[in-house]
């Protein structure tokens, strides 16, 4: 049985540049998202109706999504937030289509967290300049100091974890049980595989599906409390 | 020398066995050791139950519909005990490893190391058993918010078994494609890393326990004041995903174990690089403070909320200011598997 679960490499580029099947899916839902949302905006008009409706409810929810996360003065966050969101309920839920979710690797989710992490310290310093920043971490008493810069450096890393190992334990689930699936029908002899059929669609639900959205949404919630944290 | 030589003729007498009797005896220690989790169903389905009875004494009319759900809570409590059952009944009756090519070392330690990721069910059976209770109490109460108070507490309660499945992961990794076994020579420091990765796993016992209190919180809120059920949901999830830190950070060292275990390229004493592996593996298990606290964190800012919707910005940022600092031990646990692993001090001492 298979004892590798780690990303494919598809081919190399000059250089040495490995190109694994993480980036060549995320490359696909990019185009995806990107024609999807050029699609969906055209033909705009004053008066909604048909596609507009349903693109505005979404956008209004992102919005009030933002509001509730993060408060009334950082709106200005909400795209950002869409699409975090929205590339990660398509990363996550991309193992129903039998490619790789491109969240099963380290390699997406500590891009995304560290961008979580320089936005958390960014908007840190801009909102209450540098001294105040640094003022931060000796609150509420200069004793807490280490403790502060510790729990600081161990936000993205475990905001990165949190969303591979999610998505990573429910790959290999659903490996291994098609796998033991497949197995049974061979020692069974049967000429159709009948058992892939239904008994992984449950799982699929709850690994896939439940997991999936539940982590995109958590990822997207923490990256708003921590960055709107930061700047008050 | 006198205990090394102990060390010595243990491994020795071990390794005088046949592969097949090895692999066998050590999937019987196994199965008992996966069983250990039928604590946490076993606690967390009586105080589903006495709160039930409490209900039924408090409110015979009504102790219908919350009987119902605090059987289907009870019900839900019950998976980790099943999927330690299934554990052990397949290293009792369809044992995979016997069929493995490997080390007969590494593949009887990998039977000890399933067993051991199972023992984290004791976590979401406590947890869920708990939200079982609070679900019930909350649908005796209010009957009419009966039905959104039960989904939370579902909700809850499927977040809680997070942990759970991940320990279901490394211990099906281990018993039917084994990284480990695959790896030619250092049979001790494998058979180390297995049981490691088990041990590591234990952590999950945390996030289970507090997660499940977190959804019992929830479920309660919501009973209190329907109004309030998107905030309290919403404050649930927060903070019962900072509770899985220290469950998603033994997954990843249990994975390194067994995927990209450095220990095997490393040059030293084997005795060293293997009880290197198994300290790693318990320093994890500190992860249970960690998972325990900041469950019990996010389960008061959910009341809070439910009582307090307005404050909610307030409550989200006080708890998860604590939660980072409960995550403190945690991340000590951490460093000192990752420096173990990979940046040895003991190696250069001998």
């Amino acid at each position: 049985m298979e004892t590798n679960f780690g990303p494919k490499v598809i081919f190399e580029l000059p250089g040495g540049v490995i190109i694994t099947e993480t980036v060549v899916n995320t490359w696909i839902i990019m185009g995806v998202l990107i024609i999807g949302a050029l699609i969906l905006v055209r033909n705009f008009e004053k008066k909604p109706k048909g596609v507009q409706n349903a693109v505005e409810m979404i956008v209004d929810m992102i919005y009030k999504l933002t509001e509730q996360g993060m408060g009334k003065d950082k709106l200005g966050f909400a795209p950002y937030v869409g699409t975090l969101f929205f590339y990660l309920v398509f990363a996550n839920l991309w193992g129903l289509t039998g490619f790789r979710a491109p969240t099963a690797d380290t390699n997406t989710t500590f891009a995304l967290a560290i961008i979580t992490f320089f936005m958390i310290h960014f908007f840190g310093v801009r909102k209450k300049g540098i001294l105040g920043y640094l003022k931060g971490f000796t609150e509420p008493i200069p004793f807490m100091l280490p403790l502060n810069i510790i729990s600081e450096l161990a936000t993205p890393i475990s905001l990165a974890f949190r969303l591979f190992g999610n998505i990573v334990g429910g790959l290999i689930i659903m490996s291994l049980l098609y796998g033991a699936l497949a197995g049974l029908s061979v020692k069974l002899g049967l000429p159709v595989p009948i058992f892939e059929v239904a008994i992984p669609s449950i799982f699929h639900m709850y690994f896939d599906i439940f997991a999936g959205v539940l982590q995109s949404f958590i990822f997207v919630m923490l990256t708003m409390v921590f960055v709107s944290m930061a700047m008050d | 020398m006198e205990y090394t030589d102990f060390f010595t003729a243990f491994i020795n007498w071990l390794l005088s066995f046949d592969k097949k009797a090895l692999i066998l005896a050590f999937s019987a220690i196994g199965a008992g050791l996966a069983m250990i989790a039928g604590i946490g169903p076993g606690v967390g389905q009586g105080y589903a139950a006495g709160i039930g009875a409490e209900v039924t004494g408090d409110n015979p009319k009504e102790s219908k519909q919350s009987i119902m759900v605090m059987l289907l809570g009870a019900g839900i409590a019950e998976t980790s005990g099943i999927l330690s059952l299934v554990i052990a009944l397949i290293l009792l009756f369809g044992n995979p490893l016997i069929n493995l090519d490997g080390d007969k070392l590494v593949l009887a330690a990998s039977a000890i190391g399933a067993g051991l990721s199972m023992i984290a069910g004791i976590g979401p059976g406590i947890g869920q058993g708990y939200a079982a209770g609070k679900g019930c109490e909350a649908s005796s109460k209010n009957p009419e918010a009966s039905k959104s108070s039960m989904l939370v507490m579902l909700l809850g309660s499927a977040v809680a078994q997070t942990s759970g499945i991940f320990s279901l992961v490394i211990a099906l990794l281990l018993m039917y494609a084994n990284p480990l076994a695959t790896i030619e020579g250092h049979q001790l420091i494998l058979a180390a890393s297995a049981i490691a990765a088990g041990l590591a796993m234990i952590a999950g016992v945390g996030p289970g326990v507090g997660q499940g209190y977190a959804a019992g919180k929830a479920a309660e809120a919501v009973g209190i004041n329907p109004e309030s059920s998107r905030g309290a949901t919403l404050v649930m999830l927060l903070g019962s995903a900072i509770a899985q830190t220290s469950g998603v950070f033994s997954l990843v060292i249990a994975l390194l174990l067994m995927y990209a275990n450095p220990l095997v390229t490393l040059e030293g004493a084997t005795i060293i690089l293997a009880a290197s592996a198994l300290g790693a593996g318990f320093a994890m298990i500190s992860g249970i403070g960690p998972g325990l606290g900041q469950g019990y964190a996010a389960g008061k800012g959910t009341e809070a909320v439910g009582l307090r919707p307005r404050l909610q910005a307030e409550v989200v940022k006080t708890m998860i200011l604590g939660q980072a600092v409960a995550q403190t031990t945690g991340i000590y646990g951490l460093i000192i598997a990752l420096v173990l692993l990979f940046a040895n001090p003991l190696l250069q001492l001998l």
